[in-house]
């Protein structure tokens, strides 16, 4: 029990500590290499490092790799999860760098996801609601990269406002420790552990007003690792419930933009912003998005936006609770 | 309000996972079945899929016309570069 206990507690303060140490390095890489993202949502429109998102990578990669020396812990699962998600975080920084077609980043997200697959790191053997624990070796295999696809861009989706990736994926991360932790499955929960406290330490600098932005390397690297902890611990039910805000702002994006299409082509945007506030946009053109769900009564704060989109995060994690405890056999 | 379309949205996906399981699971079995039934079953569960997810996207849009009726704002057009 000490030992578990250490082993995550180790994982998650060397993550933080790490994150925290390369805060200055990412801000100074930006610089030099001129990644910042306009924080649109202000009326001064600050230029913002968009390549946040390598503190928490990086973070989380040397930390899982030295915890998992020092607690005799490195398998083919972890391999696995490191691969996988490093893969995500090069597809998120090229995008960073130069925006990929719409049509070819859904493909390599799919193809992130094949080391799971390759080192044999997932249970073909999922607890289903009502019917139980089945065996689908062949199909499994099959919907791991179709999952990696819909949860690092559903993941990706909510990275709009200052903090709403971070709060939100920080929900559904915490979420998935506790139905590990609960469950005596230790190596999933290490790895959230790690991924709480990088997750912890970019908030404070993701939060309003943003000193960084997580960028595609960021959101996707956090996707990647949510469902890579997910297949790994088989609570991959839980998290597709823990994270159903992400799916469906996703599928509302792309079903209201008519398939896969750049966000830059829009001839309306979801919501307009006026003194700071944000406002639902009224135009049948404009796509639905989550935050003009909740922007659509009156006009709210960033701030206040990303808090709604956390207590809506927190009502999804109590379902997905619910769902893995009461529904799962 | 989104809290209520949650819970919609989660009672839903759970009826869809029981009707896809129901669908899917027996392609898992030892026996085998023609291949035909076999595309069958995996063609229904995927538009079991597809219907859910255009059912909650139908749900949503009443949903926020509706309050965008209500607030008299339904059917202006403002441009802006705000990307959420």
């Amino acid at each position: 029990m000490s030992a578990t206990l250490l082993l995550l507690f180790t994982s998650f303060i060397m993550s933080a500590l790490l994150s925290y140490a390369l805060v200055p390095f990412v801000k100074n890489l930006a610089k030099k290499t001129g990644l910042f993202g306009v924080d649109v949502h202000k009326s001064w429109r600050p230029l913002i490092p968009k390549i946040g998102g390598i503190t928490i990578f990086i973070g989380v990669t040397v930390s899982v790799l030295i915890t998992s020396f020092l607690f005799n812990m490195l398998d083919n699962r972890v391999l696995a999860f490191i691969i996988s998600t490093e893969l995500a975080a090069i597809v998120g920084l090229w995008e960073d760098f130069r925006e990929l077609n719409p049509v070819l980043k859904p493909v390599l997200l799919a193809l992130v996801g094949l080391p799971i697959v390759f080192m044999g790191a997932y249970y073909p053997y999922p607890n289903l609601p009502f019917v139980g624990k089945r065996a689908l070796t062949i199909l499994y295999p099959i919907l791991v990269p179709i999952a990696f696809t819909v949860v690092t861009n559903a993941v990706n989706s909510m990275d709009v406002l200052n903090g709403s990736m971070t709060f939100t994926s920080l929900v559904a991360t915490s979420t998935i420790f506790l139905i590990t932790l609960i469950k005596g499955n230790i190596l999933p929960a290490y790895l959230c552990a790690g991924l709480i406290g990088s997750l912890m330490v970019f908030a404070y600098y993701n939060k309003y007003p943003a000193k960084l932005f997580p960028g595609n390397v960021g959101s996707l690297y956090v996707g990647a690792s949510l469902i890579s902890v997910a297949i790994i611990g088989s609570v991959e039910i839980a998290l597709l419930v823990a994270i159903l805000p992400q799916i469906t702002n996703e599928f509302h994006i792309i079903y209201s933009m008519r398939g896969l299409r750049s966000a830059k082509n829009l001839s309306e945007r979801p919501v307009f912003v006026e003194n700071d506030m944000l406002t639902a946009n009224p135009s049948k053109k404009a796509p639905l998005t989550l935050v003009r769900m909740l922007t659509s009564k009156c006009s709210l704060s960033e701030s206040e936006v990303v808090k709604m989109l956390v207590i809506i995060s927190i009502f999804s994690a109590i379902l997905a609770l619910i769902t893995e405890f009461f529904f799962i056999k | 309000m989104l809290a209520v379309f949650l819970l919609i949205v989660w009672g839903m996906f759970l009826c869809v996972l029981y009707l896809m399981s129901v669908f899917v699971i027996p392609l898992s079995m030892p026996y085998h079945e023609p291949l035909l039934i076999s595309i069958y079953r995996i063609g229904v569960a995927f538009i079991v899929l597809i219907v859910w997810v255009i059912a909650w996207h139908r749900l949503a849009i009443f949903w926020l016309y509706r309050i965008l009726r209500r607030s008299n704002r339904y059917g202006m057009s403002r441009q802006n570069d705000s990307p959420s």
